[in-house]
């Protein structure tokens, strides 16, 4: 499903060079349920980055289903992160000025999908969060853990193949963060999603079908 | 459309940035609309000259200025006397009086005028006759008063004590011896001229005397000032041109210009056309009589004369006027020529029969002022042109560098929709719809403003004041000088037009503004900041 080879990033500031992400090589199955832990400034967000195609690697290759996506183009990247990947963040990052049901709606949208088709479709997402009730409110008035909700809903708008969820509990106490971490494993177990997790908390990687640990930019695996 | 509600809400997320967008749209709108409003109203002006002008079809109007006494003018039928009309005073008669003057202008003699009409380039030699009348109309008073006083001679009585104080004054004896002595020797010739004098000054001092013993009321008697007696009386103007009623399609008059009424009958008719206005002011309608010095005139026509070759009130055939003025001359010639490239010569040929002669070309005079007029309109277009495109140059400036500051501090928002998938183009749409709703915002703004501020101006009736100097008084009314400084009615077309174009630039901002920036890596930035 995804396959990293030798995948590298390094960032240059000034004289000093950064190596973030080391010659990086695994494989991530469908259905998985993929856990990444390492302490800060290991290269976790990087290495997502690097694997939803929001950055470009100094070296290596990534393939979704046998996608090579580093020969794509800005243009043809957006595409295919449209239909194959949907991300979460650690700050949810939902738009303020459009209520629950717009934000899912609108990654929908690039779609072309009809509007009527694409309201009902966003309802049924946030129905599968338990927020089909608050669709209506900007995210300003939702709790951390309803707007994870409503952003887990928008990552899974357009049914992607790969979701990506840099720190999803990130912001959240123990008991939110446990409910979002099992509605991600739910979902993903329900549609066959694979899911790569990046966290610190300990209580996700009971979760995880694999994990693995980031240290200094080198990905190794537990076992 | 989704894009549109998310335009909307975010214009109504960021009051402050739609308002600063909209205001500068509107003073550009308002910029533009401005000047249109004052191209239009110079180009109204520039048409209002032009028309009568090109309507004259004619070449030449020639004219020659009066000098003193004739002195420098060929001789031969120059001596011009109008008539003076000398009536008995009759109390309580109403009287008009017509002065007729020659104004300024002198009558060509018959030699000037066949030497002109041998030309051969003139296809029509037209004469008019145009003069001045001064009206006085009024009402002799019913009676013709002089109050005289007049003093009670001397009684006998009186006499006889003047006498008796007279031969009791011994000067007055004195005197009285020396002038007997003196009159005898006048009358025998023998006198000298001193002694005449002396004769003369001792009458004097007798009669001094004598009148100081007359009684008080030959004293206060003062010999009284005869006025002539009071006239209510009150005085018009006007000018009274004589056309040529043989040819009516070409002068200063032409059938054309009758608004109702017609055109006279002959060249010696009895009748008389009056510039509508005039005829307005005075109450006359057409079949009334019209009376000039003695002569009675039908009121035939109204005319609205539209060449504004002729500021003259009154219209007689040039035979009648000739008439009533007893004088045959003609001090207006409007000539035709046969080609238009034979003007140069013409007026050499002009200056040589006629030195003094002053020439007026519609078609020249019509190029001047549209000349001079269009050099306004050319010369407000571009100033008014490049204030327009700094102000819009400017607006275009400030919209990029605030549109500039929101995309910087919505980074994180561009960059989710990035991330859930929206193409550059998407972005680029959503932007420009944001701006298109502020511009519009701005659009209604200015056509506001713009309609109050309309309102106003036509309030205040603001007037452009062209002054003809080098055009001769008599070829333009007054009228043809002031004309509205801008535009009366709202100019949809200009707004429709600069709408577009706010819009269109709007457009294109949003789009070059979010693809030179191009935020490549807004998602590890906002990652960051989370952090
Ligand atoms: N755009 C960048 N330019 C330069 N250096 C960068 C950039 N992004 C990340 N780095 C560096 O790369 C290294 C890895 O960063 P990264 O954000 O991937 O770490 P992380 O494991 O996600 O940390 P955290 O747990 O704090 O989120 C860090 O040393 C960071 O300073
Ligand atoms: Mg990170």
């Amino acid at each position: 499903m995804i396959k990293a080879v030798n995948l590298s990033k390094t960032y240059k500031m000034g004289e000093k060079k950064v190596e973030a992400v080391r010659k990086a090589n695994f494989e991530v199955d469908k259905g998985e349920f993929f856990v990444i832990e390492g302490v800060s400034g290991s290269g976790k967000t990087t290495l997502l980055y690097l694997l939803g195609g929001l950055d470009r690697p100094s070296e290596g290759t990534v393939e979704i289903d046998g996608q090579d996506i580093t020969r794509l183009s800005e243009n043809q990247l957006a595409k295919f992160r449209l239909k194959n990947i949907g991300f979460v963040f650690q700050t949810f990052n939902l738009i303020p000025t459009l209520n629950a049901r717009e934000n899912v709606e609108a990654a929908i949208v690039p779609t072309g999908m009809p509007a009527a088709e694409r309201i009902e479709r966003a309802m049924n997402l946030l129905k599968a969060v338990g927020m089909e009730n608050r669709w209506h409110h900007l995210p300003g008035k939702l709790s951390g853990g309803e707007q994870q909700r409503v952003a887990i809903a928008r990552a899974l708008a357009n049914n992607p193949k790969v979701v990506l969820a840099d720190e999803p509990t990130g912001d959240l106490d123990t008991k939110t963060g446990l409910k979002i971490i099992e509605m991600l494993k739910e979902l993903s177990l329900n549609n066959g999603q694979t899911v790569i997790v990046v966290t610190h908390a300990p209580y996700v990687a009971e979760y995880a079908t694999r994990r693995a640990k980031m240290e200094d930019g080198v990905l190794t695996f537990a076992d | 459309m989704f894009t549109c509600k998310y335009a909307f809400w975010e214009s109504l997320r960021r009051p402050g940035k739609t308002l600063f967008v909209a205001l500068v749209v509107a003073l550009s709108m308002l910029g533009w609309l401005f000047i249109n409003a004052y191209a239009k109203a110079l180009f109204s002006a520039h048409e209002k000259v032009m028309r009568p002008l090109k309507d004259a079809r004619i070449d030449f109007l020639v004219t020659s200025p009066r000098t003193d006494a004739g002195k420098n003018l060929p001789a031969g039928g120059n001596e011009v006397t109008f008539v003076e009309e000398k009536g008995q005073i009759t109390p309580g008669q109403r009287f008009t009086k017509d002065e007729i003057n020659l104004n300024s202008l002198r009558i060509f003699s018959s030699r000037e005028m066949a030497e002109i009409a041998e030309y051969p380039s003139i296809s029509q030699l037209v004469p008019a006759l145009i003069v001045q009348v001064t009206r006085t109309e009024g009402r002799y008073p019913e009676k013709i008063v002089v109050e005289e006083e007049t003093v009670a001679p001397l009684s006998p009585e009186e006499k006889k004590a003047i006498d008796a104080k007279l031969k009791s004054n011994p000067e007055y004896q004195a005197l009285s011896g020396k002038y007997a002595e003196l009159q005898g020797k006048v009358a025998a010739n023998s006198a000298s001229e001193e002694e005449k004098k002396q004769l003369q000054e001792t009458l004097r001092k007798m009669q001094q005397i004598e009148y100081s013993y007359y009684p008080e009321r030959f004293k206060k008697f003062k010999a009284k000032e005869i006025k002539p007696p009071p006239v209510k009386a009150s005085q018009t103007r006007f000018v009274v041109a004589g056309i040529d009623a043989t040819n009516p399609d070409f002068g200063l008059l032409s059938k054309a210009e009758i608004a109702t009424g017609s055109y006279f009958s002959a060249n010696n008719a009895a009748e008389v056309i009056l510039r509508k206005d005039f005829a307005e002011e005075k109450e006359i309608k057409i079949g009334d009589v019209f009376s000039l010095r003695d002569k009675q005139l039908k009121v035939i026509g109204f005319a609205k004369p539209t060449t504004g070759l002729s500021s003259a009130e009154v219209y007689l055939p040039l035979g009648t006027l000739r008439e009533v003025v007893k004088n045959e001359g003609a001090n207006v010639l409007l000539v035709r020529l046969k080609g238009v490239e034979r003007a140069a010569k013409f007026k050499e040929t002009l200056a040589k029969i006629l030195p003094d002669s002053q020439v007026v070309e519609p078609q020249e005079m019509s190029s001047q002022i549209s000349g001079a007029l269009g050099k306004t309109e050319v010369l407000i277009k571009e100033y008014a042109s490049f204030l327009v495109a700094v102000i819009v140059l400017a607006s275009i400036v400030i919209v990029t560098i605030s549109l500039v500051l929101t995309l910087t501090a919505r980074r994180n928002e561009i960059g989710v929709l990035k991330v859930i998938g929206w193409s550059h183009f998407g972005i680029c749409r959503q932007v420009a719809a944001e701006l298109v709703i502020q511009t519009l915002f701005g659009i209604l703004l200015s056509l506001a403003v713009a309609l109050v501020l309309l309102v106003v101006v036509n309030n205040l009736d603001l007037k452009l004041n062209i002054d003809f100097n080098s055009v001769e008084k008599n070829i333009f009314g007054s009228e043809y000088k002031t004309f509205e400084l801008f535009h009366p009615q709202f100019d949809w077309v200009a707004f429709l037009k600069g709408s577009l174009a706010a819009l269109c630039l709007a457009v294109t901002v949003a789009f070059l503004t979010v693809s030179v920036f191009n935020w490549k890596t807004p998602f590890k930035k906002m990652e960051q900041r989370g952090e």
